[in-house]
């Protein structure tokens, strides 16, 4: 009798696992992979998981924040193409987006986007930014420019006055000098003006040479075309702030070495995102630290990266990952998101940002509007390759701007073609 | 002619010639026995040696003659090699990547070998000393780089402060060409020193001390018994750290990635770094892959120069 019991208690047992279990295969389970960023992950903490598997009991997400820098994220995100176990939606930069998206690792989102109810609420240069040539192979979801920002404390302990920041390359040079301060012996212990002496293509260069109206990189046919004049140019003007030491030498690509997020820098080009957490750790600063409209030569001009939504070539279950995308982009997330300083991409929630940040929304929205990513070719990488070398050359004063162009292209050209 | 064996295999038959003096006839009378317990045992390692190392090897090897980016691949011929004698970054990475060898192993060995002989003359503070100078190389790599980015970190970071203190000129460190490999080597060195000494010390303690009282008598300074009784009885002890060494020191490659890059101007680019660069970066797997066959057929030869004229001295027998 026992011995029937106990058999008759574990096929129950079994049985009820098997139940279990069958039920919890139900379930779709998503992966989302997102690179970090100093709004995302607050934003994923604040209950996005929860909010979405409540809206859709379906799915279940699984989302993975990627540590480490864009190219970080590329390098795993080969590794697990190699393994076959991409995510099924990733959030990425649009450097990023350009070398994977033009190699087909995304799908077409083309049926989505154009079946979309929110189509026409989204921003067209969200939309477009997710083209790679004729099709979506992602989404625009969060614009990411960056922008001047200064210590207006710094200003007035310059002389400066705060509510006049530089607009041109004359000012800026001028102010940059004017706020660096030294010791006896000649070490800077305030940066006037933060110049990388590492390599960042993005934030500086490229910003930079556009506007003085270099072209750069000839998206269209793509060619690159660093040895234009007004490319040299710009990198003899970079040359001749950063020679005077009005700087300290830094990685714009680790925000713990930038002088201006140290607090020891007077002026520096940064996003709103790094904005928001400067803020966020130095609340002492509150009140000292504006944002300034796009620097201008021939034109005003200013990096603008952008953060898309993509779906894995490999991903299994296309429809779901659209439905996440679909939930992430919904008016409620974003206005969620805007409280982090996020920028909204919806047409309707515009205004909600400048409403919410009065003393910099406006600019942010200009450096949208004149903002440039990057550029978006195959061989983007192989860009940063061989201009990085160059840029430090000439910031080392081992070469002119002329000589390193020329050499940068020519090694360019050599690997590409 | 006396004690030379010979043996060799004929029709079934094992002949030893004894030293010429006779051919002893043993026929096979049964066949070998096969303890099939014992090669299940050692089957684990093999396996993960035929699927880790050795078909990875192989794998890796087929794919240098390819030009695989993660979607398509073709063949490609000996393109990758060739390749590789026109790449002048790669050519400084592999003069960076020996440079940096040379002088860390140069400094480890050395230097872990004066910290040994120093605190096994301390007496008491020997443990204490011995736990400081160990303590980095309990800490990873990655953790110990961030450790030194903020020391090296020219705004804010310790050495400047040190300096700026007592009134010198701050210094770039990472930043700059000049001082950004030897800035790489410091870490490295700082690091694994600890290891050097604990196994130095090791040896040390296990030579016997009437080789010392020996060369007492006959009259040598301490500078003679160094070099005539420390060092050789040591040799074993630097021949192990010296293979280790320079294998670890050739595929060096946290510390670049995390303090410097590889940068500036290429300065402080070295070998693994570069396989990294063209594979995950730029998705040339297959030049990455040429470049990794490379290494190891180099790593390979050095070593086994070693392993030639490195090992001699260590069939001391003092019993």
């Amino acid at each position: 009798m026992r011995k029937t019991f106990a058999l008759l208690l574990c096929m129950i047992l079994v049985a009820s696992s098997i139940a279990i279990g069958g039920l919890a295969e139900e379930k779709t389970k998503i992966t989302f992979w997102t690179i970090t960023s100093d709004n995302m992950e607050p934003f994923l903490a604040g209950g996005f998981e929860a909010r979405f598997e409540a809206a859709y009991p379906q799915y279940d997400l699984v989302v993975e924040i990627i540590p480490g820098t864009a190219a970080d994220f590329e390098t795993q995100y080969n590794a697990a193409k190699m393994s076959g176990m991409t995510p099924d939606v990733a959030y990425l930069t649009l450097t990023s987006f350009a070398s994977l998206g033009t190699r087909g690792e995304f799908i077409a989102l083309d049926d989505y986007i154009n079946a979309w109810d929110s189509k026409d609420d989204i921003l067209e240069a969200s939309l477009n930014m997710g083209k790679t040539g004729e099709s979506f192979s992602g989404i625009g979801c969060a614009p990411a420019p960056v922008l001047l920002m200064y210590r207006t404390d710094m200003f007035e302990a310059a002389g400066l006055d705060p509510d006049k920041p530089p607009t041109n390359w004359e000012e800026l040079a001028d102010y940059a000098e004017k706020l660096t301060i030294k010791d006896a012996q000649g070490n800077v212990t305030q940066a006037g003006l933060d110049i990388p002496s590492i390599d960042y293509f993005l934030n500086i260069c490229e910003p930079f040479m556009l506007m003085n109206g270099a072209t750069v990189v000839d998206e269209v046919n793509r060619t690159p075309m660093l040895t234009e004049p007004e490319v040299i140019e710009t990198l003899e003007y970079l040359y001749n702030i950063y020679s005077k030491r009005v700087t300290l030498p830094h990685d714009w690509q680790k925000v713990e070495t930038i002088p201006f997020m140290n607090g020891i820098g007077a002026m520096g080009f940064q996003g709103p995102d790094r904005y928001y957490k400067l803020l966020k750790d130095n609340p002492d600063l509150e009140g000292k630290v504006r944002m300034a409209p796009p620097i201008s030569k021939i034109k005003p001009a200013t990096f603008c990266g952008y953060r898309l939504l993509t779906v894995s070539v490999n991903s299994q279950i296309p429809d779901a990952a659209w439905d996440l995308i679909d939930f992430y982009m919904s008016p409620d997330e974003m206005a969620q998101r805007v409280d982090l300083d996020v920028i909204p991409v919806r047409k309707s929630l515009e205004a909600s940002y400048v409403e919410r940040y009065p003393d910099y929304g406006q600019f942010v929205v200009e450096a949208v509007s004149v903002g440039k990513g990057a550029f978006v070719v195959p061989w983007v990488a192989t860009l940063y390759k061989y201009f990085g070398p160059a840029y430090e050359s000439i910031m080392q004063g081992l070469k002119t701007p002329a000589e390193a162009m020329e050499e940068a292209q020519r090694g360019l050209l050599g690997e590409i073609s | 002619m006396g004690g030379r064996v010979q043996g060799c295999l004929e029709r079934g038959r094992f002949l030893i010639n004894a030293g010429g003096l006779g051919v002893l006839r043993m026929t096979k009378q049964k066949s070998i026995h096969v303890d099939k317990v014992a090669y299940l045992m050692i089957a684990p390692y093999y396996i993960f040696l035929i699927l880790f190392i050795l078909l990875p090897i192989v794998i890796n090897a087929a794919l240098s003659f390819t030009d695989y980016n993660l979607n398509t691949m073709h063949f490609v011929g000996l393109a990758n090699y060739s390749r590789m004698l026109r790449d002048p970054i790669l050519q400084r990475s592999v003069l960076n990547t020996f440079l940096y060898t040379i002088i860390t192993l140069t400094l480890t060995v050395g230097l872990g070998l004066m910290v040994s002989i120093l605190i096994t003359k301390t007496g008491k503070l020997i443990s204490t000393i011995r736990t400081v100078v160990f303590m980095p190389y309990v800490i990873s790599m990655a953790s110990a780089s961030m450790i030194w980015l903020w020391i090296y970190e020219p705004g804010y970071g310790l050495l400047n402060s040190i300096i700026t203190l007592f009134g010198g000129t701050a210094k770039d460190w990472v930043y700059d060409i000049n001082l950004a490999l030897g800035c790489v080597v410091a870490v490295t060195v700082w690091k694994f020193l600890g290891y050097n000494m604990v196994i130095y010390t090791a040896g040390l303690m296990n030579i016997p001390g009437q080789l010392y009282e020996a060369a007492m008598i006959d009259g040598a300074n301490a500078w003679v018994q160094f070099v005539h009784v420390t060092l050789p009885m040591l040799r074993p002890t630097t021949f192990f750290l010296m293979v280790t060494g320079f294998i670890n020191n050739f595929n060096v490659f946290e510390q670049v990635k995390i303090l410097t890059n590889g940068g500036p101007v290429n300065s402080t680019t070295t070998i693994m770094h570069q396989i990294y660069n063209r594979g995950f970066i730029d998705y040339q797997f297959g030049y990455a892959a040429a470049i990794t066959m490379i290494l190891m057929i180099v790593v390979s030869i050095i070593t086994a120069l070693n392993f030639r004229y490195g090992s001699r001295g260590q069939d001391l027998d003092l019993s």
